[in-house]
């Protein structure tokens, strides 16, 4: 259950992540850096038994200190990753669908089967939400959403909230 | 002669011209702009040998003033092309490998939709540059140095999505912003003491003046354009932008620019020592801390990048030893074989999906056997092999550089970053090409696509004759010394030949991992490119916002607010408070307050 803060088994996994890919950003060759892994998993498992919480919060703290110390300075990224070399790069090819209602008669008689189709949808839109309102109205709790996932829908017949949204979005790569 | 000469430039002009022209048209249904621009580009080429053959054959250089714009009774300023050794050789030179550029970015950029637009960017930038390598004034001078940086801007920023590009767009304008202060505060000097912005005049009537301040001016104009230390970091940021940009601004044709400015006014400085010694200083320097940087980067094109950077402060060398004709050489030789490069960088990235960080590239030598082939030669042509094109300029630069009285200091760090130039690209060579693959073995890469393997071979042809065929038909201007020891002649070769074996001792440890992390400090120096950009990106913006706070509070607050009512009120209260506090309450401290002020009130009337 996600809360706001992590626990000590989360912040293990994390530190032994990062390390994992700060040590493939130093060893370049896959076989030396196998060799490396396994022993970064080994001191990881040599004390993964420690049941004095003082202690073991102590050794990762320890080793968050060496992770800083020994971490590259320009760790690898995958490409679509944020800081990637093409993060983001398609955004400005990305265009709202509302951008389709913008178009001139003439274009749009080129495509009327999808025109047609859209009315539809777009009267679905107008039906569904005020009753999607009201989900997310009745599911809030008072001092606010406790995270930014949406509910799906609860009742036979219904969609869920603000599903036009997610349904119009762009694509991951824009044509 | 010269008709034939003048109307095949002014050709060239409007067959470049022409197909921006086509975009004002409205309708632009099924309009074929990139391929129009590349066959208007490789044709403008072809056309721009003509006059090359011509001054190969009977040294006709000409000056063409065409339209007297903005004349006054006491200042004249007009548009004149001159056309002289440096703009005759590099026209051709720019126009062939912007066609092999634009040929490669039909195929890199064909999944755009706005491919049309980018055609027509770096069509706008072509026609820029060549004004300004054409110009005979400086004011066309600067409006093609302008016209550069402009397209340079958005070229970089060309996926303005991304937050980076839209950053390193802005940095570039505003690092080349502060270079233009140099070039016109030249200007404008020129214009007061020399009445004239045409070079024949500036020339002839420059000869008893002290030239210090406009050439300082210069050499600030080209700090800023060419990179140099100081202004320099913009370099390997204008990398967020397409490949083809990178290639053709980045490497080739834009950062030569201030470099081409000092050859083009190299007679102002011949005599200049403190402008001279200011030139090789700053280039040995730059050569230097580019080169070290270059040596652990991960990502390719800031590699290449680093590469240029490192060039630009050798031809910075060049021109601080009286060489202008040397330097302008190394600009041809370079355009071929970085060009290539990039291109070669450019087609690894798009088959392998974007990726651009050699640790997880390799063995592409199997794989890419073309690519991989030209991206050796042109490796090898950069770092002097022997008869490519890159010895020709360098060594000639080197023992120019060995031959002459100056300080050994510029010497030691030109001769260590040539070194360098060996150490990098064996790095680069080793995990691009060489060893077993360490990318996803998912994406199907094939060279079957002729724009590029065509576009590349070009350059390669380039890289590997252009150095023979500038040196053996052009006369330096200057006579070199042919006499010197073996040592010193040899010494190019011989430092580069060392950091080769270094960068091989280097990677056969890198293939051994004897420990996780090489030595911190000075992997980390390098790597963070001397810390420069993270210090002064951070420190001058805290400094002007400083600044700008104490006058705010200091200087308008003051006035506006502290000195009239503000203050005033503030000093009451004081007052007031400390009286109130002195007597909380207290009958005993009322009475002695009220016979001390009895006592003053009366005081007067006693005495």
């Amino acid at each position: 259950m996600a809360a706001a803060y992590l626990t000590h088994h989360q912040k293990v996994l994390r530190l032994y992540k990062k390390s994992l890919r700060h040590i493939e950003s130093w060893c370049i060759f896959r076989d030396k850096y196998r060799f490396y892994a396994c022993l970064l998993r080994a001191r990881f498992d040599e004390n993964k038994h420690e049941k004095d919480m003082i202690k073991a919060t102590m050794m990762l703290k320890a080793g968050e200190e060496e992770f800083w110390a020994n971490q590259h300075p320009q760790p690898y990224l995958f490409p679509d990753s944020p800081g990637g070399t093409s993060y983001e790069r398609y955004e400005c090819y990305k265009v709202p669908e509302w951008c389709l209602d913008q178009w001139h008669p003439s274009e749009k008689a080129m495509y009327p089967d999808y025109f047609a189709k859209r009315e539809l949808w777009k009267k679905l839109r107008v039906q569904s939400w005020d009753k999607e309102v009201q989900q997310l109205q009745n599911e809030t709790p008072a001092d606010g959403p406790k995270s930014e996932a949406l509910p799906p829908a609860r009742k036979e017949g219904e969609l869920p909230p603000l599903w036009w949204q997610f349904v119009t979005r762009s694509r991951e790569r824009p044509m | 002669m010269t008709l034939i000469m003048h109307s095949s430039l002014l050709l060239i002009f409007f067959i470049l011209v022409y197909p921006l022209l086509t975009t004002l048209n409205p309708n632009q249904q099924g309009s074929n702009m990139a391929g129009m621009t590349k066959v208007a580009v490789s044709s403008a080429f072809f056309i721009s040998l003509l006059p090359l053959m011509i001054f190969l054959n009977l040294k006709t250089e000409g000056i063409i003033t065409n339209w007297q714009w903005m004349n006054t009774q006491t200042f004249d300023v007009n548009i004149s092309f001159k056309f002289d050794h440096y703009s005759l050789i590099f026209v051709p030179i720019a126009l062939y490998v912007t066609w092999s550029i634009l040929e490669f970015a039909l195929w890199y950029m064909h999944s755009d939709p706005y491919i049309d637009r980018f055609f027509k960017y770096l069509l706008t930038f072509l026609v820029a540059m060549i004004i300004l390598v054409t110009a005979n004034n400086m004011f066309q001078l600067f409006i093609g140095w302008e016209g550069v940086g402009i397209m340079s801007f958005l070229l970089i920023g060309w996926w303005h999505g991304r937050a980076d590009a839209n950053t390193a767009a802005l940095q570039a304008v505003i690092y080349n912003r502060v270079g233009d202060i140099g070039l016109i505060m030249t200007m404008a000097w020129f214009a007061m003491n020399l009445n004239s912005w045409e070079i024949q005049q500036i020339f002839v009537l420059s000869k008893n003046f002290d030239l210090t301040i406009p050439l300082m001016g210069l050499a600030l104009a080209a700090t800023g354009k060419s990179a140099q230390f100081g202004l320099h970091p913009w370099l390997p940021s204008a990398m967020e932008g397409p490949t083809p940009v990178s290639a053709l601004l980045h490497s080739s044709t834009m950062v030569v620019a201030g470099i081409f400015l000092l050859i083009r006014l190299h007679p102002l400085m011949e005599n200049n020592q403190l402008a001279l010694t200011t030139c090789l200083c700053l280039g040995a320097l730059t050569s230097l801390f580019t080169a070290t940087c270059a040596l652990t980067q991960n990502d390719i094109k800031k590699i290449v990048a680093f590469s240029t950077s490192s060039q630009l402060g050798l031809m910075m060398v060049t021109i601080g030893l009286n060489q202008p004709q040397l330097a302008f050489l190394h600009i041809c030789t370079h355009a071929f074989f970085k060009a290539m490069l990039f291109l070669c960088s450019g087609s690894i990235i798009h088959s392998l999906n974007d990726e651009q960080d050699i640790r997880k590239m390799g063995g592409l030598f199997n794989i890419m056997p073309a690519t991989s082939t030209y991206f050796t030669i042109g490796s090898l042509a950069l770092t002097g092999t022997p008869f490519l094109a890159g010895f020709f300029s360098k060594d000639a630069i080197i023992e120019a550089l060995n031959t002459s009285h100056l300080n050994a200091w510029a010497l030691t760090l030109t001769l260590i970053a040539t070194s360098f130039t060996a150490v990098y690209s064996f790095r680069l060579v080793y995990f691009v090409v060489m060893g077993t693959p360490r990318f996803l073995a998912l994406s199907p890469i094939n060279e079957n696509n002729p724009l590029v393997i065509n576009s590349i071979k070009r350059l390669a042809w380039g890289s590997i004759i252009a150095g023979l065929i500038i040196t053996q038909n052009f006369l330096p201007m200057k006579t070199p010394i042919m006499t010197m020891p073996t040592t010193l002649k040899m010494a190019a070769l011989l430092v580069t030949i060392a950091g080769l074996l270094v960068a091989m001792e280097l990677a056969n440890m890198t293939s051994k991992q004897v420990k996780v992390t090489p030595i911190i400090p000075l992997h980390h120096f390098s790597n963070m490119l001397g810390f420069f950009p993270a210090i002064i990106h951070r420190l001058l913006p805290k400094l002007k916002l400083t600044l700008g706070q104490s006058a705010a509070t200091q200087l308008d607050k003051t006035w506006l607010e502290a000195m009239g009512p503000k203050g005033l009120a503030l000093a009451q209260m004081t007052m007031a408070k400390v009286t109130n506090d002195i007597s909380r309450g207290m009958i005993k401290t009322y009475l002695t307050i009220f016979l001390l002020t009895l006592i003053l009130a009366i005081l007067p009337v006693l005495l």
